[in-house]
């Protein structure tokens, strides 16, 4: 392996796609390779390739923190959940083995470190009245857009992501695991350990009432 | 990412949310964090890779496998070594009288009638066979073969004669003596041909001093006269002189003089 981590290209190997067409959204920049795909990288990092590792994160770190940062809605409380899920991750290497995507094993392990947090402080999660919240989830202004656009910009991801806070917790779950990790229904229901019908269902939930709010500002 | 297909992207999928969504999420973590992260992981990849289990994976293998070799060799070794210890196959060769060269045989011959024991127990003398190998320390032929080649040349397998057979007992009921001159001898000279190869390096005096070689006429001469008068004794002295039996008639010379302390045989010179 041996690759080094470009942390300007977020979700290493994904970045183009982001400033592609609506068509070629989830298109991949390039085919990954056997030797690239993220399993591949998990198991050479098992190995003992650092390398590896870097890589993987490079890919899957913008995407754990904000599934994280959503959910939470409470930038501090993101970071620290964000720390033990890679650090779990560290210290599981030993024992992984491929028996699924690797997206999916990370984000099973943000959900159940998630899970926890909300079990031992039941009803702490920072509301959408929380300015801190607020601020948290400021999205950042698109780079090199015209200022114009870049206010406008603005002000359209911050009615996305007003609304998304609003969503019930199940409802944003799994939009933003659809969105940040490219899951399937059946990918969202194994990682949140519900059944397909009910992550499609939670699914389609999501994106109706996202539809409904984002009506107006279209 | 890469949807799956058959997604029902009208229900499950709503392109242009992906896309104000990608627009409204920039967030990332801290650098320092990123650099704590990676500092972590990079710990545990030097401390612990797995890439020692993988030789393992293959060392335990191989392990058991050169341990079962060995085992089987070490058996299969023991087994014929054992077969050696238990049945050797160093036989003392018989001595054909004809073979054995007069001039060497006799000193050794009256050494050993010398040092006889009493008739009852007709045993050759021990102490010079003894003597005889240890004077002669013959080393191991190059050819010499270890137990395991050694039996699986001919004259090893070949099976033993029936007075071969009673010799070997008489030499393995002598009892401590023969065990003596065996036992320094090394699992080479246990074999046969190790043994023949050291008497035949050792001369024709040791291949008469041999015990069992020894014992063979003398215990004839005793068996047949012991209860017969002097006349009978020297009657056969002279008969194995006239037959050339030198060596013979000395022994039994030897044996007539210290049965009968009196009196002389009729070729001897009274001051013999």
């Amino acid at each position: 392996m041996g690759a080094t981590a470009e942390w300007s290209a977020a979700d290493a190997g994904y970045a183009g796609c982001r400033s592609a067409g609506p068509s070629a959204y989830w298109r991949p920049v390039k085919a990954a390779a056997p030797d690239d795909s993220d399993e591949a990288l998990m198991l050479a990092y098992r190995d003992g390739d650092a390398g590896a590792f870097d890589v993987l994160y490079a890919r899957h770190r913008g995407g754990t923190y904000r599934y994280l940062l959503r959910q939470c809605r409470n930038a501090a409380l993101a970071e620290e959940m964000f720390q033990d899920v890679w650090m779990n991750l560290i210290r599981a290497r030993a024992g992984y083995t491929v028996q699924a995507r690797f997206t999916t094993w990370l984000y099973r392990i943000a959900h159940n470190r998630l899970m926890d947090h909300f079990r031992r402080h039941d009803g702490d999660a920072v509301s959408l009245d929380d300015e801190n919240a607020a601020s948290a989830a400021e999205p950042e202004a698109p780079r090199g857009a015209d200022p114009a656009v870049g206010v406008e910009s603005r002000a359209l991801a911050a009615q996305l992501l007003n609304l998304l806070g609003r969503l019930p917790a199940e409802q944003r779950e799994a939009f933003v695991l659809q969105q940040e990790s490219g899951m399937s229904v059946e990918e969202i229901a194994e990682t949140t350990g519900v059944t397909r019908e009910t992550a499609k269902s939670r699914l389609r939930y999501a994106l109706a009432k996202l539809r409904e709010g984002m009506q107006s500002w279209r | 990412m890469a949807l799956k297909p058959g997604t029902e992207m009208n229900m499950e999928h709503d392109p242009q949310l992906a896309d104000d969504y990608r627009r409204a999420s920039g967030e990332m973590p801290s650098p320092e964090l990123d650099a704590h992260i990676r500092a972590a992981a990079r710990r545990e990849a030097g401390a612990g890779p797995r890439r020692a289990s993988r030789r393992s994976a293959w060392q335990v293998p191989l392990s058991l496998a050169a341990v079962v070799v060995l085992s089987v060799t070490i058996v299969l070794m023991m087994r014929d070594g054992g077969v050696a210890l238990i049945e050797p196959e160093w036989l003392p060769p018989p001595v054909a009288e004809s073979v054995a060269p007069q001039g060497a045989a006799e000193p050794a011959a009256k050494q050993r009638m010398a040092e006889a024991p009493p008739p009852a127990v007709p045993r050759a003398s021990p102490p010079a066979v003894t003597g005889a190998l240890q004077a002669n320390p013959a080393p191991a032929p190059a050819d010499a073969a270890p137990p395991m080649m050694a039996k699986a040349q001919p004259a090893a397998e070949a099976p033993v004669p029936a007075a071969t057979a009673a010799l070997r007992d008489e030499s393995l009921s002598a009892g401590s003596n023969v065990a003596s001159v065996r036992e320094p001898a090394g699992p080479l000279l246990r074999s046969a041909p190790a043994g023949a190869a050291a008497e035949v390096a050792a001369g024709p005096a040791a291949r008469m001093a041999s015990p069992a070689a020894m014992s063979a006429p003398v215990r004839e001469l005793w068996h047949d006269l012991v209860n017969e008068p002097a006349e009978k004794w020297a009657q056969r002295v002279a008969e194995w002189r006239r037959a050339g039996r030198a060596a013979d008639a000395d022994a039994l010379a030897a044996e007539f003089r210290r049965r009968f302390p009196g009196q002389t045989l009729p070729d001897e010179a009274p001051g013999r």
